[in-house]
């Protein structure tokens, strides 16, 4: 038995009903060869960084589970075959779940309400997002330990300074 | 113009992170640039343990759509 953790992408144009049929599938081919789910997470319908399949939005699904290898060509048939599921990524979890669970949990929530706040047409550009950001933060310091205000400013600083000259030798070639 | 500064701290480091959630869209972008690319550690501060890390994190990201392989439109 292994712990594995596979998240993966349904379209979200069918109604509520067929989205948790879907989901509840996959939780169906796990449990069925003895597997054992750790953890349920739905992150709800967000927009993908990318078009796929002519989709800009996608519902999004996790599932921490102990289960036997046998699990993932199963699984792995059952995303190709059906294609209301737009991507899907396991991965091999090889510490203790418990722990694997604690480190994600709070940087994951803070993830996927973001993500909805910025869910417009029409996406901020990097630049007026960090502006947003920065002042999010100072509110932000105790729940989030990550983001040190002082220390953001000179990365921003030279990262600035890099970009221009990336991307200068490609809009030549074009 | 020579801007000296103190030794950059690896941020996973000082808050004890060991895993970097794929999932988590903020952590990622933070690390990208406009273009999507990964920023070097030499201009992070990561340590290599966590830069390794860190890269997986964002390859699995760019493959569910969490964040972008490349910029949608740039110029």
């Amino acid at each position: 038995m292994r712990i594995y953790e596979t998240t993966f992408i349904i379209n979200p144009q069918s109604d509520d009903a067929t989205i948790e049929k879907h989901v509840g599938d996959i939780k169906d081919i796990i449990t069925n060869t003895n597997g054992k789910i750790i953890n349920e997470n739905h992150m709800g319908t967000r927009r993908l960084a990318y078009e796929i399949n002519k989709l800009t939005q996608g519902y999004y699904a996790t599932f921490l589970y102990e289960a036997p290898t046998e699990v993932l060509p199963m699984l792995d048939r059952h995303f190709k075959v059906n294609e209301a599921y737009i991507r899907d990524l396991t991965v091999r979890i090889e510490c203790d779940p418990e722990d694997y669970l604690k480190q994600q949990d709070p940087f994951g929530k803070h993830g996927s309400e973001r993500r909805h706040d910025s869910s417009g047409p029409n996406r901020p550009s990097r630049e007026t997002a960090s502006d947003t950001e920065d002042s999010e933060k100072a509110v932000e310091v105790e729940t989030v330990p990550e983001d040190v205000p002082t220390e953001k400013t000179p990365d921003e600083d030279t990262q600035k300074i890099d970009t221009p000259s990336e991307d200068k030798p490609s809009d030549e070639e074009l | 113009m020579a801007v000296i500064r103190g030794k950059k701290i690896c941020r996973f480091c000082e808050n004890k992170i060991n895993m970097i959630n794929y999932k988590d869209e903020r952590i990622l972008k933070r690390f990208t640039n406009e273009r999507g690319k990964i920023i070097p550690r030499r201009v992070t501060g990561n340590c290599a343990m966590h830069q390794r890390k860190l890269t997986t994190a964002i390859k699995r990201g760019r493959v569910l759509a969490i964040v972008a392989f490349e910029a949608e439109s740039y110029r």
